[in-house]
């Protein structure tokens, strides 16, 4: 199954790297947003918790761009008649799909953090740098798993770019939650992380949980 | 026994809101029921009319 | 599809149903003592929490059901975790609206996000909330029901994530009013409250029974009558 889901995996960013869709729209969505939310609340710096808002909810965002697109070239090319047909086994469309959403979510922080660093954060970045990386990490995976599987449910209804937001945000609270808990003290001048670890832990947990649904349910979802 | 202090009104706004709730979806249950027996006695005349 | 009984014994847990509920008034107005700080409108809590209970607890069986209707293929299975989810939600809306009722007797607003317990039933209840626009957007019955499966599964194991991360997050000042109402209950308090969640979870399965009886009946008289009209 690895060795499929890698083959997908490597088709996709082939065509990604080539039409260049999801990852630029992602990255020029967060700054325009960034831009927006100068405005919106009138600031020229940010720090603490308005900074750690700003900053979760506009990953969030921009990762629902590239959630709603996730599916698309399958479905409008028959890739999900090629799966099934395949002998391989059905969850690693799943893993291919979380793997290259991970990758497009790594590649927007690439971006979206300097950018955020040089138009709004206050303090800078540097000194927690590890534990934000750290907290990144666990994030995208839940991002990545959770937006894997709820994009392969909406893409066969109707409204299928409202039901992606509809459902995926209320899922990923805790995941807000825990990352903005994390990040926050990270992003104030002068402060250290307490308790980065509980929320780490949490982090994780919510990732194994969700890594096991999918891959317990997914199947399920191209059954036919 | 039964006290009314303060506040209770609001208390009493809940428990409305709870038993309207229920009340409600009991309503609409029944409704249903009823669509039901209309269409079990036309079914059965249909039978009575093919049995003649 | 497999010819299941919903209604049997529906009379009877009716009765009980309605003996609980008449014995859960009775202890809280006139039993449970008044609350020290509260006053009487801690009285909300009797309904306010056995429904926020309950229905959380329905949630996540109809994700077990539907756990079962993905394992088995039967379709039984999943209007059990249809219905589960629908009546949750509609005691949802109560459990909501009490939460505010009682929110505007302790701080004169209608909703505070201090409650962290009010706050994460409010996300739960927003995503159960799409559950029947995304059941009814698939057309086909069969794939909607797997569909609807996928979801209740996901989203019962998000419930138990959603409380645990909203209580970690919890810095506030206001004390948690379960934990002053939870921990250190007196012991009369303590029996209403078991009272009135034995009381709320049998007129939930009443209901969800009643529902399910309903449905039922009502595929076999269009299964009936297609038949008839079908050998004219």
């Amino acid at each position: 199954m690895i060795a499929a889901a890698v083959a997908i995996l490597r088709k996709d960013l082939k065509v990604e790297v080539r039409t260049r869709e999801s990852v630029p729209a992602m990255v020029l969505f967060s700054v325009t947003v960034f831009v927006l939310f100068h405005f919106g609340l009138d600031r020229d710096t940010l720090e603490g918790d308005i900074a750690t808002g700003v900053i979760w909810v506009t990953l969030l965002l921009a990762a629902l761009l590239g959630i709603n697109r996730l599916y698309v070239a399958e479905r409008d090319q028959g890739g999900f008649t090629g799966i099934r047909l395949a002998p391989i086994d059905t969850t690693a469309l799943w893993l291919a799909k979380a793997a290259a959403l991970f990758i497009y979510l790594v590649a927007l922080e690439l971006v979206a953090l300097p950018a955020f660093d040089l138009l709004l954060l206050g303090p800078g970045l540097d000194g927690a740098l590890p534990e934000l990386l750290a907290v990144l990490l666990l994030a995208n995976l839940g991002l990545a798993a959770v937006g894997a599987l709820i994009s392969a449910l909406a893409i066969e209804t109707r409204a299928r770019d409202l039901i992606v937001p509809l459902l995926l945000l209320p899922l990923l609270v805790p995941v807000i939650i825990a990352a903005a808990q994390a990040t926050e003290p990270l992003l104030s001048a002068g402060q250290s992380p307490d308790d980065l670890a509980k929320w780490l832990g949490f982090l994780a947990l919510y990732d194994v949980v969700f890594v096991l649904v999918s891959i317990a349910v997914f199947d399920f979802l191209l059954d036919d | 026994m039964l006290v009314i202090a303060e506040g209770g009104d609001y208390v009493a706004a809940a428990y409305v809101v709870f038993v309207t709730l229920i009340v409600v979806y009991i309503a609409i249950i029944a409704s249903k029921l009823s669509r039901m027996e209309k269409e079990l006695e036309t079914l059965n005349e249909l039978l009575d009319k093919r049995a003649k | 599809m497999t010819s299941v009984l919903f209604g049997k014994r529906l009379g009877t847990l009716a009765w009980i149903t309605a003996a609980f509920m008449l014995a859960a008034m009775a202890l809280v107005f006139f039993y449970a003592p008044e609350d020290a700080d509260q006053g009487f409108r801690q009285k909300i809590f009797y309904v306010h929490v056995p429904m926020a209970i309950v229905t959380l607890f329905g949630f996540m069986a109809a994700g077990i059901f539907a756990i079962k209707h993905l394992r088995s293929g039967d379709r039984s299975w999943d209007v059990r975790s249809y219905v589960a989810i629908h009546l949750s939600i509609m005691l949802g809306v109560g459990v909501l609206a009490t939460g505010a009722i009682w929110a505007k007797t302790a701080w004169g607003h209608w909703w505070v996000w201090e409650e962290p317990v009010l706050v994460s039933y409010l996300i739960v209840f927003l995503l159960y909330c799409c559950y029947q626009p995304l059941r009814f957007s698939i057309a086909d019955p069969e794939r909607q029901s797997r569909y609807a499966s996928v979801f209740a599964i996901t989203a019962g194991a998000f419930v138990p994530l959603n409380f645990a991360a909203v209580r970690l997050a919890e810095q506030y000042t206001h004390p948690r009013v379960l934990s002053e109402t939870g921990g250190n209950m007196p012991g009369d308090m303590r029996v209403t409250f078991l009272v009135c969640i034995v009381a709320m979870a049998l007129l939930f399965t009443t209901l969800w029974k009643l529902e399910l009886t309903n449905k039922h009946t009502s595929e076999q008289l269009k299964r009936l009558r297609r038949r008839l009209e079908a050998q004219t």
